[in-house]
């Protein structure tokens, strides 16, 4: 019996390892393991021997039970990952083909700029308020110390909505607004649109973007304008770009300057970009001139303050080589979906 | 103006290059925007009228380079006799005009001017004309002071008025137009009639031509305001009227006079009649003004000592004398200087901002971004977000575009540059559905935009300026994909609302209402207004289909505006809910209503029902068509039940059911699907 048994069991164990599918490997367990099984039918007959054979009998079929069943067992956890390989070859995707999530919208370059410059004042203490676009002859020009019909006026010329209205030409009509409210020590900044009578093209608009900054202070000085507009600028352009200051004029400020930065492109070599100068004209500065501080209740002799501001649309003009100011109006989807 | 610098190194020694020499007037506050065979293009500003002449760069650049310039002295033979009186000068505005003086020639011969000055005045942008009014051009480029030549035979009475145009008054200019004057106007008179306009341009009728012999030149001090109100009235820009305007040295009148008679005389032009008329009627004196060293310093920055101060300010010709305070007399030619903040950018400028140190100040002022910048911040990224792109569009605008979605009249410029950009806009709409028409032109037909700005709304007093946040959506956001549903992401007036609700949840706005009405542009049917707290708080819905056509947009357009302020008043506090510690149970109803029944009306009765058991009431489908009673319609609502005490039988979720089911029934007359 034990020489039949072990004759079971190399056969047994031999069609497991040639059961080539699934079901195959079933049939083949239920032939030998199941109730009507070969294995099952033996230890039936045990019944048929002396019993003192009978223990030694059953646990050999037993082993054989549990060999075979191990067999089996590892066939089938071998032919079902056979299986699983050969039904995720056939799930193969063209991972070439494109993406189809909703794509992401974008924001506009002018926009992303300004984001860009509010962290970089903010961070430098500047407090940003909001002022309207449609302003007070009073405090576009009037707080700013413009005299009367002063030719500084021509580069500002304006539109009108009613008799001492108009679209503000300058974000620094802020500072009649907010300087009489305030008490010293302040430091401000106010970002938005800015009109001037101007015909359009490619680098010319009647509306630009600009920001403003300025603070007053005991004891401000040139050196603080001039150590604020570096940071800005080393912030926004990289530690080594450089700024400088010339002399310029602008009736609200005085001492007035031009800022400019040293060219982005070339680093102050000289390129077309900054028509061979090594320099980028920034905008305008200068300490707040003592009748402007007057005018909105500040004793200049206690206090000082600097201002600047400058134009956006330039920055994202040079970043992303846009050579149209008009594109950032038109709002052409093509352009857009590029930032 | 155009600089030649060969005419400059007149004056002064300059051993630099065109390139160091433009540098040095561009850091000292006259910027040389460009170089052209030996001419610089200088950008003087309004405050610098004494540097609109070649001695007045002269005098800068001495200052720059410390050094004396050598200005012209021009010396006239005159007769030991007092001379004969010529003409009466009289000045009836002294307050339009402060000085008038004037010399006479004679045997004039009239024809070309020299080789020499006829470059030099092209080199200066000027076209040489005859070698009168060339000289007299030549003299405005060297010392700043316009002059006039009449034909002194043509003069009635040898009388010359200053005064203002009288009412109906005309005059034909030198360039043979007839202006009509205004009593703002400065004329300069005979006896009879205008024969110049001030300091803008002399008249035709006393003009010097080829039978002129005898030539009467003025020089004068006209108001810088004056000028400038008579020449933009008059629509007209001269070489004269721009250097009044700016301010010419009321010292400096007699000086050119005889400049250019001095060139009469030597270039063999004219003979010169002896003796000066000279009406100066309000005389200005050169004013002294103190300077602290200590608050210079305190203003620049610096440490410059007070002998650096004196002798940068006495460089520029200013007279300086005591040390602490200095005591700085400022000579006339220099009108902008009126106060010790002048004097201290003086010293600042000619030392040199470059020798201003870069300091960042020190205190404890905070940063911050202003409110509406935050608010603006958040719309931005969830409508980017939610697949929209930024629009920046113009404020200024073209009221026909204005018209398709805003009935009321936009706030109009009164001088607009053009029809285009004639209104301001009253909301964003029309523009997002402007900027769709341009991108639909072009080929575009998916299209998803937003903008958040400001909008200008009419009010009885003018005008109220108001944030906004608008979006506008054609065609699909899934566009361009391949193999896709084609409803999938399509727009509709669900998507659209999406994407309003989608802003309201993170705005954490909530119990916003959609109620139907009806919109200028928009479908009858397909309109809302958004309504939070009881406040209107925005519109949204579908272009109606004649705007559509109307403005070529390729397919169905859905757009919202929102107001962000009310938005903003109704947003709640951010709150934690703790997450629930039983389990859920969920149940699906379907039934059948009235088809004009809203939605929201059926969810409103569903919670109520279900009191605090239904958590959530969410259609997942509706139905309208066959198998269905004309005039019906089937909602279906997925109910998610839980209990906040225990879990929830199956036996106590069915109840809730069965009265969620009644009260539909009976309310709302729905019948089970």
């Amino acid at each position: 019996m034990l020489s039949q048994l072990d004759a079971l069991r190399r056969e047994a164990e031999e069609e497991v390892a040639s059961a080539s599918s699934l079901p195959a490997l079933a049939e083949v367990e239920i032939r030998y393991l199941g109730r009507k099984g070969a294995l099952t039918q033996l230890l039936r007959s045990l019944g048929s021997l002396p019993p003192e054979e009978r223990p030694a009998a059953g646990r050999s079929v037993n082993d054989a039970k549990e060999a075979i069943q191990a067999a089996v067992n590892a066939r089938r956890a071998h032919l079902s990952r056979k299986e699983l390989a050969s039904r995720l070859e056939q799930e193969t995707l063209d991972v070439t083909l494109p993406g189809r999530a909703p794509r992401s919208g974008t924001f506009h370059p002018i926009n992303s700029t300004i984001d860009r410059v509010r962290q970089v004042m903010v961070g430098l203490g500047f407090e940003f308020v909001e002022s309207p676009d449609v302003e007070l002859y009073r405090y576009n020009f009037e707080a700013l110390n413009y005299p009367p019909d002063h030719p500084a006026m021509d580069e500002q010329m304006s539109f009108y909505v009613s008799d001492g209205v108009l679209l503000r030409t300058q974000t620094t009509s802020a500072q009649g607004r907010v300087m009489p409210h305030r008490k010293p020590p302040f430091r401000i900044a106010v970002v938005g649109r800015c009109y001037r009578y101007e015909t359009v093209d490619a680098t010319h608009n009647h509306t630009f973007y600009q920001v403003d900054g300025f603070m007053v202070d005991r004891g401000v000085t040139m050196a603080h304008l001039k150590g604020t507009m570096e940071a800005i600028n080393k912030a926004l352009f990289g530690p080594d770009v450089r700024t400088r200051f010339r002399p310029d004029y602008f009736p609200f400020v005085e001492p007035g300057a031009e800022t400019a930065i040293s060219c982005v492109f070339c680093s102050g070599k000289g390129c077309r970009i900054c028509k061979d100068s090594g320099w980028l004209e920034q905008g305008g500065s200068g300490l707040i001139h003592p009748n402007v501080l007057r005018g909105c209740g500040i004793d200049p002799e206690e206090w000082s303050g600097y201002a600047f501001g400058w134009g956006i649309e330039r920055l994202p003009m040079l970043l992303y080589g846009i050579d149209d100011i008009r594109l950032f109006y038109d709002n052409d989807i093509r352009f857009l979906q590029q930032f | 103006m155009r600089l030649p610098v060969e005419w400059l190194k007149e004056y002064v020694d300059l051993p630099l290059s065109d390139a160091e020499l433009a540098n040095m007037f561009t850091m000292s506050g006259s910027e040389v925007e460009g170089i052209h065979d030996g001419v610089f293009e200088v950008k003087v500003t309004p405050n610098r009228g004494d540097t609109l002449s070649v001695v007045g760069m002269a005098i800068e650049a001495a200052a720059l380079t410390r050094q004396q310039p050598r200005l012209p002295k021009p010396t006239v033979p005159e007769d030991a006799q007092p001379h004969q009186p010529f003409i009466t000068i009289r000045i009836d505005a002294p307050e339009l005009c402060a000085r008038y003086a004037a010399r006479l020639v004679a045997d004039v011969r009239i024809g070309p001017s020299p080789e020499w000055m006829q470059r030099r005045l092209i080199q200066a942008g000027m076209r040489p004309i005859n070698n009168v009014v060339d000289i007299t051009n030549y003299v405005m480029m060297e010392l700043g002071q316009p002059l006039h030549a009449f034909d002194y035979d043509l003069l009635a009475s040898k009388t010359i008025i200053v005064r203002t145009a009288a009412p109906g008054e005309e005059i034909t200019t030198l360039d043979g137009v007839q202006r009509q004057l205004h009593p703002e106007i400065l004329v300069i008179a005979d006896a009879e009639r205008p024969v110049a306009i001030a300091g803008i341009m002399g008249g035709a009728e006393t003009e010097v031509t080829d039978r002129t012999t005898r030539i009467l030149l003025e020089s004068a001090h006209f108001s810088p305001l004056c000028i400038r109100r008579g020449a933009k009235r008059l629509g007209m820009s001269t070489e004269a009227s721009f250097r009044f305007e700016r301010w010419v040295d009321p010292s400096g009148t007699v000086l050119a006079l005889d400049r250019a008679v001095e060139l009469m005389r030597e270039l063999g032009v004219a003979s010169v009649v002896p003796g000066v008329e000279d009406c100066y009627v309000r005389r200005y004196a050169p004013v002294t003004i103190t300077l602290r060293p200590e608050r210079c310093n305190a203003i620049l920055g610096t440490c410059f000592p007070p002998s650096f101060m004196a002798e940068t300010l006495s460089a520029l010709g200013l007279r300086v004398s005591g040390s602490a305070p200095l005591e700085v007399t400022v000579p006339t030619r220099r009108g902008d200087i009126q106060s010790e903040i002048d004097l201290i950018e003086e010293v600042a400028r000619i030392a040199g901002y470059d020798r201003i140190p870069f300091e960042l100040p020190h205190d404890n002022l905070i940063g911050r971004h202003s409110d509406w910048q935050l608010t603006s911040d958040l719309i931005r990224r969830v409508l980017a977000g939610a697949g929209l792109n930024e629009a920046v569009s113009h404020t200024l605008t073209d009221p026909a575009l204005v018209a398709h979605l805003y009935d009321g009249t936009p706030v109009r410029l009164r001088n607009p540059n053009s029809e285009e950009f004639s209104v301001l806009r009253p909301s964003l709409l029309p523009l997002l559905a402007g900027a769709a028409r341009l991108s639909a032109s072009r080929g575009a037909r998916d299209i998803a935009l937003f903008e958040v700005g400001r909008i200008f709304v009419p009010a009885p007093d003018g005008l109220v300026e108001r944030f906004s946040a608008a979006g506008l959506i054609t065609g699909s956001l899934m566009g361009g994909r391949w193999n896709m549903r084609p409803v999938a992401l399509q727009a509709d007036f669900y998507l659209c609302k999406g994407v309003v609700e989608d802003l309201l949840r993170s705005m954490n706005v909530a119990n916003a209402a959609f109620e139907p009405e009806r919109v200028h542009g928009f479908h009858p049917g397909r309109a809302a207004r958004i309504v939070v707290g009881g406040e209107r708080a925005g519109v949204m819905g579908q272009l109606h289909p004649e705007v559509r056509d109307a403005l070529e947009l390729p397919g169905d357009t859905y757009v919202f505006e929102l107001d962000p302020d009310v938005l903003t008043r109704h947003a709640n506090p951010r709150k934690y809910h703790p997450l629930p510690r039983f389990p859920a149970v969920q149940r699906d109803i379907a039934f059948v209503v009235d088809a004009h029944l809203p939605a929201a009306e059926a969810q409103r009765v569903i919670l109520d029902a279900g009191a605090q058991m239904v958590e959530s009431a969410t259609v997942f489908d509706a139905y309208q068509g066959e198998h269905l009673p004309e005039g019906k319609k089937s909602l279906a609502f997925s109910l998610v039940l839980r209990s906040q005490t225990g879990t929830l039988t199956d036996e106590a979720a069915e109840a809730v059911v069965d009265r969620i089911r009644a009260a539909l029934a009976t309310q709302l007359g729905a019948t089970p699907r």
